[in-house]
């Protein structure tokens, strides 16, 4: 899943999401390309950004995740100077920017919605950049023919840009960001407006352009599959907060809070009481299902009450065979059942609820609806958080 | 609902066609006879205003361009017109810009007083300037109809470029200064591109009012005539057929400059 150049976090302990400031730093020994320290943002009576703060490492490839409205978009055009923060400061591979305009920044943006201009061709938005900065015609001539040909639209120089497909144009708004030399690319939901094959493709393609020119990338999508693929780090925000940051892999293994669980799609977040701590181990009860999870490293006492969540993919789903009812396993009804190519997802009863469970469909039988099954699952994977029981989204 | 119901209602909806095709060429008609019968009039040879006519000539024509009182009119109509296009564009255009792109408190203020004058009537704007000109003792002159027109015309200026404004997006200018632009450069290469057809369409809208209009005129003129008070004159002592030309050639003339800005609309960017 991660790039072997990737610098991800080392970090295992999980933290309470209530510290944001913590853990947003990029692994040591590397040149901070952009930095935010106590940013702080609101419009009017709505905060949109909490004081947070965030360090992006040169060359990474970070994605601000979060639903619409939690900030992500703010906190990127803060970075691209389009917006003033209200508190703290910005920093660009050291210098401080705060008080620059946007059009004085080392940083281009990529916008969500298609910037082009429309009464010049192709190659004149490619060349906006080098015009202003009055770059020798033969070498702006040269930054733009090698701009288009890195998002493969070499021939398409002289094209009116309305004549552009949805694709086409904002491969073109890449290429006028990047040949404009910038020390930084941001990237605000620019593929959101596209067809799901064409998004694909340019996630694809963004992902191989940034490998290419080991240029640092923030990146801010509401799409959790597009920024578990593409990203080194990724910043889960929340209402105008850091809800938790880390490699796609650690994000996903070891969400911090019911919140993040939920966002990336691991629908069995439930309610749950310790009833014993022994060892290394949890007993917890109340959860429909005789659980056991790894001590967590907020250290919850017998009595607490806890979040607990268990990924579709930790559970393992078999057919209910008569007279086997092996020690640990739990039988349950299959209550619904969905196709989707190389996974099953299955809504299965155990216990006092209904659980996601998710198999992989390989040559395996597809259960129906209504089978008896008998449900397993690895307690190592169970996880448990102590945030109050904070209902996400 | 039944075959025969969608039928009855699909030929309702044919003869619906057909009525509203009658209805439209009589409003048509209506609205355009007496021009055609001005046009047809202004060619005719003999001096007599029956129909039919007995004759085709140019002799109209020939006479008023051989009577001084029409070119000179023509030549004032020009002048206040070409000068109040450029002044009404300019301050127009800034008005518009800052009000649209820049709102203020009071901007809705501003917006209002200019617009006010279009639902003035005439009458009343050119009473209250030829009060305004006798209080300050300024000389009646074309200088003081210029400034009557730039009052009548400014709020069509400002509403047609408002609207072209309204539809301007504003992360365009954003882009621009993302790749480095400052404010002046923003404007010069992208805003002031994107907006001048716009600029030149509600230009030439101010060109066509300003060319034929009369109320405000009547008041402010002095003793230099513009072509609409020279016709009216003219009109006053006899119905002389050489009016009929001249209405012609007034009415070409707003066409062509119709036409322009069709042309002007039709290649500003959306």
């Amino acid at each position: 899943m991660t790039e072997p150049r990737t610098p991800v976090t080392a970090r295992s302990e999980p933290e309470a999401p209530e510290a944001p400031a913590r853990g947003n730093a990029p692994p040591p020994g590397q040149r901070v390309a952009v930095g935010l320290d106590a940013v702080a943002k609101r419009f009017a009576t709505q905060v949109a950004l909490h004081p947070l703060s965030l360090a992006v490492a040169e060359g990474e490839f970070v994605t601000l995740l979060g639903p619409s409205g939690c900030g992500k978009t703010t906190l990127l055009r803060i970075v691209a100077g389009l917006e003033i923060p209200d508190e703290g400061t910005v920093s660009i591979f050291g210098a401080d920017v705060t008080d620059r305009p946007a059009n004085k920044r080392p940083v281009n943006l990529v916008f969500q919605r298609v910037t082009l201009f429309p009464h010049l061709t192709v190659a004149e938005n490619v060349g906006f950049g080098p015009r202003l900065r009055r770059v020798p015609k033969a070498q702006a001539a040269e930054k733009v023919r090698a701009a288009l040909e890195l998002v493969r639209l070499p021939d398409f120089g002289g094209r009116r840009v309305t004549e552009l497909s949805g694709g086409q144009a904002q491969r073109v708004a890449l290429a006028r960001a990047i040949a404009n030399d910038p020390q930084v690319l941001l990237l605000d939901e620019p593929l959101s407006a596209l067809d799901l094959e064409i998004r694909r493709q340019l996630q694809a393609e963004l992902k191989e352009i940034h490998r290419r020119l080991g240029l640092t990338f923030v990146y801010v999508t509401h799409d959790q599959e597009e920024a578990m693929s593409m990203s080194d780090r990724v910043v889960v925000m929340r209402e105008g907060r850091i809800e938790q940051v880390g490699s796609p892999v650690e994000i996903y293994r070891r969400p911090q809070s019911a919140f993040v669980a939920r966002f990336l799609g691991m629908s069995n977040v439930v309610e749950a009481t310790v009833t014993a701590a022994a060892g290394d181990w949890l007993e917890l009860g109340g959860a429909g299902l005789p659980l056991r999870a790894p001590v967590p490293a907020s250290a919850p006492a017998a009595g607490q009450r806890v979040t607990v969540v268990i990924r579709p993919d930790s559970f393992e789903i078999t057919p209910a065979l008569p007279g086997q009812a092996a020690g640990g396993d739990v039988a349950g009804e299959v209550t619904d059942v969905r196709f989707i190519g190389s996974l099953v997802h299955y809504r299965v009863a155990a216990g006092s609820r209904d659980w996601q469970v998710s198999a992989r469909a390989g040559s395996a039988e597809i259960l129906p609806e209504g089978a008896a099954v008998q449900l397993t699952w690895r307690p190592d994977e169970v996880i448990v958080m102590t945030e109050p029981g904070r209902s996400g989204s | 609902m039944s075959t025969a119901v969608i039928r009855l209602r699909r030929r309702l909806r044919r003869r619906g066609i057909g009525l509203l095709r009658v209805y439209v060429a009589l409003l048509l008609l209506f609205l355009f006879l007496p021009l055609a019968v001005l046009i047809v009039f202004s060619f005719s040879a003999s001096g007599q205003l029956r129909f039919p006519i007995t004759g085709l000539s140019l002799r109209w024509y020939r006479e008023v361009f051989a009577t001084s009182a029409v070119t000179s009119g023509i030549l004032a109509s020009l002048e206040v017109a070409v000068v109040t296009g450029a002044i009404v564009a300019t301050v127009g255009t800034l008005a518009a810009v800052v009000v649209q792109r820049y709102p203020f408190r009071g901007s809705g203020v501003v917006t209002g007083v200019i617009l006010a004058p279009a639902a003035l009537p005439g009458l009343v704007i050119g009473i209250a300037l030829l009060n305004f000109f006798g209080d300050l003792h300024l000389t009646l002159s074309l200088m003081t109809v210029t400034v009557g027109h730039v009052i009548y015309t400014l709020p069509y200026f400002y509403l047609v470029l408002s609207a072209r404004l309204r539809r301007f997006d504003p992360a365009l200018e954003e882009a621009a200064t993302d790749m480095g632009a400052g404010p002046v450069q923003r404007f010069r290469l992208v805003t002031a591109p994107l907006i001048a057809p716009a600029i030149v369409a509600s230009a030439f809208v101010v060109l066509a009012l300003s060319w034929d209009e009369f109320q405000i005129t009547f008041f402010t003129i002095g003793d230099q005539s513009t072509l609409p008070l020279v016709i009216w004159s003219r009109a006053r002592l006899s119905i002389d057929p050489s009016v009929n030309a001249i209405g012609t050639l007034m009415v070409a003339g707003s066409l062509l400059v119709v036409l322009f800005t069709r042309r002007f609309i039709a290649e500003s960017y959306t």
